[in-house]
């Protein structure tokens, strides 16, 4: 090989290894979730923990379908109990925005809810 | 017919065996953490191999095939993209096909008519779809380093913004989830659609595109309808490249069949026809100038014999041939 074919080899190699381990390059501890802390009254939730975590963003969607286009703002539980839709509903126990926030960011997906909503 | 079914029985046995492994034998650990390892250093250490093979090989002549007219007379004009004849050109021929695929572009179909006649037409489709295939590819790709670097870097996070553009469905809509399942389905479809095609297509044909395909849809499967826990996803992977060796508990079994396809995927790529991901960049075809008229290139493994020239010839039998009325250039 001559040298100009070999630094160009070598050169590509090297730029492929680093783009196929660039994560291994970055800072950073895996972060373990914040365990979801209820203040205030300490019932359950709307729905259990593990559907909340997986599916609140379409509970809350729904939330504001309903409520905003159908003013419907009372959302009962299949176990009779009564919340109002709204986002301080979720603040009375869990504080505020910051609660989303960390997992948001950690897990790199931006929520759009506070485009329109103030921080309560 | 078998030559796909094959592949495609392969690839479902290749799915359920993680999602049962996970699910009723408990070896979270062995697909979690031990395969994805095993994966990388096959993937890069394959990869390094193939390529550094491919580079030792000699290629002692220019062996470009060209559409354009080469560098010859100054006031011929050259075409510089179609026949480079220097390093800059070739250069740039080799980015215009691995960005756009421009040797595709010139992608002919044949039909015969009745008459019988044959006719060509210009065939575009194959061209749009591979490129918008694997442009797709790429973004998902780089997407997914959002899972494994702890904070997430800019770039990554304006690819989703641009990405997710339409902000349709919850969460956001992926413009390129959606031109990759249907990249991958036409070019699945076209293999079996055209005879020439089909007769053609191997078992390594259509396997990896049904990996690709079920990787993509178990992707799919996850983030918009059956829902896996995010966060401790991404601790796997970050704590994997840290070589931090902790299972996360309570991960969906889902996801270790996207995750174990991937590792096959990875493996298999080294020795399969992916490796033209690699290859692109080393085609003789493309890469080399077409310079044979200005330069010579002696083939280096040549045996080192000794020529005699015609006039080396001509000055030990010059007097011999006068006597012999020959024809002498020297008098």
């Amino acid at each position: 090989m001559k040298i100009r074919e070999r630094i160009l080899v070598f050169g590509g190699l090297a730029l492929f290894f680093f783009a196929v381990t660039y994560a291994f390059w970055q800072e950073g501890e895996a972060k373990k979730i914040p365990t979801p802390v209820a203040k205030g009254p300490g019932e359950n939730c709307v729905e259990s923990r593990e559907y909340m975590r997986e599916n609140h963003m379409l509970l809350l969607n729904k939330w504001r379908h309903s409520s905003v286009r159908d003013g419907e703002r009372i959302h009962v539980t299949p176990d009779g109990r009564e919340f109002e839709k709204s986002l301080n509903t979720c603040f009375e126990c869990h504080g505020s925005r910051g609660f989303c926030i960390n997992c948001h960011t950690y897990a790199g997906a931006k929520p759009n809810c506070y485009g329109c909503h103030h921080e309560m | 017919m078998k030559k796909a079914v094959m592949p495609l029985i392969m690839v479902v046995l290749l799915a359920f065996v993680p999602y049962v492994a996970v699910q009723f034998a408990g070896l979270g650990f062995l697909f979690g953490v031990i395969i994805p390892y095993v994966a990388i250093v096959v993937f890069i250490g394959g990869f390094i191999y193939r390529v550094v093979d491919w580079a030792r090989s000699p290629v002692p002549f220019r062996i470009p095939t060209t559409c354009g007219q080469e560098k010859s007379l100054d006031w011929i004009k050259p075409n510089r993209l179609e026949s480079p004849s220097n390093f800059w050109e070739a250069t740039g021929r080799v980015l215009s096909e691995v960005l756009f695929f421009r040797s595709l572009f010139r992608n002919t179909k044949a039909e015969l008519h009745n008459g019988p006649k044959l006719a060509y037409g210009s065939s575009k489709w194959l061209w749009l779809a591979g490129l918008a295939f694997h442009w797709s590819m790429l973004v998902v790709v780089l997407r997914h380093y959002r899972f494994f670097i702890a904070k997430v870097p800019g770039f990554v996070q304006l690819l989703e913004d641009v990405d997710g553009f339409l902000d349709i469905t919850l969460p956001a809509l992926y413009v390129t989830d959606v031109i990759l399942l249907a990249a991958v389905t036409f070019l699945v479809i076209r293999r079996f659609q055209d005879v020439k095609v089909r007769l053609i297509s191997l078992p390594a044909d259509y396997f990896p595109l049904f990996m690709i395909l079920a990787i993509a849809l178990v992707g799919v499967l996850m983030r918009y309808i059956v829902k896996v826990d995010v966060m401790s996803v991404k601790d796997l992977m970050v704590n994997l490249v840290h070589f931090n060796l902790a299972l996360p508990e309570g991960i969906g079994a889902l996801f270790y069949v996207h995750l174990f396809l991937v590792c096959v995927l990875a493996m298999y790529f080294p020795f399969s026809k992916l490796m033209h991901m690699g290859g692109i960049f080393m085609s003789p075809t493309r890469n080399l100038a077409n310079n044979s008229r200005e330069k010579r290139h002696v083939n280096p493994w040549n045996p080192d014999s000794k020529f005699r020239t015609y006039a080396e010839y001509e000055d030990e039998f010059r007097e011999k041939m006068k006597k012999a009325n020959l024809p002498v250039e020297k008098k």
